[in-house]
Parts: structure tokens; C-alpha cells; sequence
């Protein structure tokens, strides 16, 4: 499979300055983008890359924002890429990549559930793994347990 | 003559067996969640523990012994023997054949004895240690598990009267739930489900780890895409994984079985999102590390996750009586579905 640095240069070339942040890390090229360019660039990488397949879709909670990432990589082994975006806390908002992915569907769901992160044209946001009336985001880093009761 | 009712429309609800497995990450050291680690797919646990484990190697630089690496293999393969075992038995099971499920147990029981030998537990193992493995192997292990290699073949012909050469069971199967190649990749699916479709995606060829790359097996590939592709990819694979813990043994080398680390491991702050062949499919682990000994996030990549979303397009047109048939096919494990 091609390595982490080859990546980064396709990466670049098919993202030109929308890559906001280019890195690589443990054999992975990760590329950060603009929340509001998050679906069109990942759909030039897929094209441009050949990145078919989403393994992982999910989201960190760094106090000051949020992180969404997607961990994508080529079956022909083309290469493999992380790619991110920040979104804020309060209007945690972002394009879905249920139209590049159908993978996405469910990661894309449980995200929403666990991080409160709301994913536009997404065709079925409803909750997965939680009970219908359960309180909040667990995976929130100020979620608080004691809201249940 | 009535129609058979078939199924228009299905809606997967999933959730009973969440127990926040992701969220109590973030409050234990990466030791303390060493045991919980094997509840995420309980039937495939050493594959659970061995992907936990390297994952934390890569974040902290470490590498284990090269003993530890082949034991590792062993333990993961016999575990993938044991899984397809409980597949096999239960997808004749749910089509009415209730003798091959006895025979499967009867096998997978002897693995489970190899495995209670080494760690003292028959299901969740916590066997797997960063930095190698949590104890030698015992002395009687290498004996009693090159008994069991020379016995499986006969055994597996076995299972082959049973049921790949029983008509009820093939005709159940064949050209049941066909999945196209395209789809399967674009839904994410993985393991022997993505394989059937065509698709020869196996982690420990796309992307070797561990000793991988000192075995001869081959990655049991399909062009069908229906459920008795899924069942045979499988069969298969129980050979192949067969192979490899012949050749591991044969091949163990002398040395520790561990290196001595530090319970309170504070890997540096970065993040890495590792993934390894699991029973079922890509499991992936992503790690965050903030440089302090508990995690800022660990995601769990399921397989059964991804694929169980097949369902939606699988089931779809077939009769109500063949969704035991689709649903078995996928062999799904629910505890690293809800995690």
C-alpha cells in the first residue's frame, strides 16, 4: 500500500488550500478541512485517491470543539487517509456522506446520538444504541451521569 | 397454491446490550481496561485483546517479543477457528440441522481447553498484555494443541457430509441474498461477508501486522455473493487458520513472552487508528492519547456493526423463511454490535 508521505502529496494536490492542516502520524496521512467543505472535499479525495472504503466514522470531544473523523482508505490498496474537521460545540452541524458512503449511514447516526452532532441530508437520523428517552450525549466530555435520574 | 410472504421493508433495532464500553475507556488507565476489552465480540475475545494491545504498542513505540508475536498468532487464530465453529453449528441450527451444531461444540470445546490451559478462563481471556502476552505457555500446550491440528481434518470432512454436501442445507443457500461487489464495499462490510462478494480484502495481507507475513495461507475468496459463499468462505478459512497455528507452533521461537512495562502507561500524546483481521471482519481501534494514563477517546471499529447494515438491502424481496438463512449467513456477534 503506499505510504503515509505519498498520500499526503496526492492529498494535496487534490485539495489544494482547502487542506487547512496536513500531517502525517503512525503510517496515516490526516487531513483536516473546513466543516463547511467537509462532504465536497471528501468526495474529491474518493475520486481522486480511489478511497472506496469507509471503515470509521466518529467523533472526539476536545473541550473547545468537536472533531469528526473519518478513517478511509483505497481496497486496492491505493492508500489511506484520515480526514477531519472541527465543528463547534454549540452548532455542531455537518454535511452527511451517506451519498459517497452508504457505510456512513449508521457511524453517522451514532454520532449524532453519542456527540449530539447533527448531520444534514442525512436520510434517517434517529437514535441507535440508546433507549428512546435517555437524557444527552454520552460521549460528550461534560456529560453528567446524575441527568439520568 | 398460496404465495409465501415475503419480506417488503426491515428496520434493525439494536441497542439492548450497550453498556458505554467507548465512555468507561475514558475513566480507566489503559490497564484497568485490559478485561473489558474481550466483552466487545466475546466469541473471537483473544482477537478482541491482541487488536486492544497493539494498538497502545503503536501509540507508545513498543514492540513485544518475537515469541509473544507467535503466540499471539496461535491464540488468534485457534480463536478464529473457535468463532467459525460456533457459525457453522448455528447456521445448521437455525436450518433445522441440529446434529453439526454438537460436532462444532464438540471441537470448539477443545480449543476452549487449549485456551483454559494458557490463561485459566474459556470466553474472556484478558490473556493479551501490551508489550506481549500475560503468561508463558504452559509445557502441555504444544502437545495437546498439535492433537488437535492432526484431528480437525477428518473433522471437517465431517462437518462436509453434514452439511456442505446436504442438499437441504446448500439448496437453503445457494443463490440466496446475492450481495454485489460494489455494494459490499461501499457499505463498509468486511471478513468473510466482503470476501464472499468477491472482494479478497484481508487485513493480514492488505496491511500485514504482527508475524503475518512468515505464514503461508491463503485468503478464502468467493465470486458468488450469496449466503452459501458466505458459508463456505468460511469453512475455508477454519483450513487456513488451521495452517498458520501449525506453522506458528512449528516455528516458535525461544525467548520471553513479554516485556516488563509500566502499569501506569502514559503513551505520548498523539492518535492512531490500528485494525486487525478480527472473526468478523475489519476491527478497527482508534486511540487518542493526550500524554496522561486514561485516553481522551477509544472508538471500537466493529465488524458485525458494518455488517449488519446489510440487512436493510439483504432481506428485502426474500421469503420470511430465508432470513434465518441471511441473517445466519452474516454471523453477527451482537456484543461488538451495541458495545
Amino acid at each position: 500500500m503506499s505510504g503515509a508521505a505519498e498520500v499526503s502529496v496526492a492529498v494535496r494536490q487534490a485539495l489544494g488550500e482547502r487542506a487547512v492542516e496536513l500531517r502525517e502520524e503512525h503510517g496515516w496521512a490526516i487531513a483536516t478541512v473546513e466543516a463547511g467543505r467537509w462532504f465536497e472535499c471528501a468526495a474529491a479525495l474518493r475520486d481522486a485517491l480511489g478511497l472506496d472504503y469507509l471503515a470509521s466514522l466518529t467523533a472526539v470531544d476536545l473541550k473547545d470543539n468537536f472533531e469528526l473523523v473519518a478513517h478511509l482508505y483505497s481496497i486496492a490498496g491505493r492508500g489511506k487517509l484520515a480526514l477531519k474537521c472541527r465543528l463547534g460545540r454549540d452548532n455542531a452541524v455537518v454535511e452527511s456522506l451517506t451519498k459517497l458512503w452508504s457505510a456512513a449511514d449508521w457511524l453517522e447516526r451514532e454520532a449524532a446520538e453519542m456527540f449530539g452532532i447533527h448531520f444534514e441530508g442525512h436520510p434517517n437520523l434517529a437514535g441507535l444504541l440508546l433507549p428512546d428517552d435517555w437524557v444527552g450525549h454520552p460521549l460528550r466530555k461534560d456529560y453528567d451521569e446524575a441527568d439520568q435520574d | 397454491m398460496t404465495k409465501p410472504i415475503r419480506t417488503e421493508e426491515i428496520e434493525v433495532s439494536m441497542g439492548p446490550l450497550h453498556r458505554g464500553m467507548e465512555k468507561i475507556a475514558e475513566k480507566r488507565t489503559y490497564f484497568q481496561y485490559m478485561p473489558l476489552v474481550d466483552r466487545f465480540d466475546y466469541l473471537a475475545a483473544m482477537l478482541n485483546g491482541a487488536l486492544y494491545c497493539m494498538t497502545i504498542e503503536k501509540l507508545a513505540g513498543m514492540e513485544p517479543p518475537r515469541r509473544a508475536e507467535y503466540i499471539r498468532v496461535i491464540m488468534m487464530e485457534l480463536n478464529r477457528i473457535a468463532s467459525h465453529l460456533v457459525f457453522v453449528g448455528t447456521l445448521g441450527l437455525d436450518l433445522g440441522a441440529s446434529t453439526p451444531f454438537i460436532y462444532c461444540f464438540r471441537e470448539r470445546e477443545e480449543i476452549l481447553d487449549l485456551f483454559d490451559l494458557v490463561c485459566g478462563a474459556r470466553m474472556t481471556f484478558n490473556y493479551m498484555r501490551p508489550g506481549g502476552v500475560a503468561k508463558d505457555l504452559p509445557p502441555e500446550f504444544a502437545p495437546k494443541c498439535r492433537e488437535f491440528l492432526k484431528k480437525m481434518p477428518a473433522r471437517l470432512r465431517e462437518y462436509d457430509d453434514l452439511l456442505s454436501n446436504n442438499e437441504i442445507f446448500v439448496e437453503r443457500m445457494r443463490g440466496v441474498a446475492k450481495i454485489g461487489a460494489d455494494e459490499a464495499v461501499n457499505l463498509g462490510l468486511s471478513g468473510p461477508t466482503l470476501r464472499a462478494s468477491g472482494v479478497g480484502f484481508d487485513i493480514r495481507r492488505f496491511e500485514p501486522y504482527s508475524v503475518y507475513p512468515e505464514f503461508d495461507f491463503d485468503v478464502a475468496v468467493r465470486e458468488e455473493g450469496d449466503c452459501l459463499a458466505r458459508y463456505l468462505c468460511r469453512t475455508e478459512e477454519i483450513r487456513q487458520s488451521l495452517r498458520i497455528v501449525q506453522q506458528a507452533l512449528d516455528g516458535l521461537p525461544e525467548g520471553p513472552s513479554s516485556t516488563r512495562i509500566n502499569m501506569n502507561l502514559k503513551p505520548a500524546a498523539g492518535e492512531v487508528y490500528h485494525h486487525i483481521e478480527g472473526a468478523r471482519g475489519e476491527m478497527g481501534c482508534y486511540l487518542v492519547s493526550d500524554g496522561t494514563t486514561t485516553p481522551v477517546r477509544l472508538k471500537w471499529r466493529a465488524p458485525s456493526f458494518s455488517n449488519l447494515a446489510v440487512l436493510t438491502s439483504a432481506l428485502p424481496g426474500w421469503k420470511v423463511a430465508d432470513s434465518v438463512a441471511i441473517i445466519g449467513s452474516i454471523d453477527v456477534v451482537l456484543g461488538e454490535v451495541d458495545r
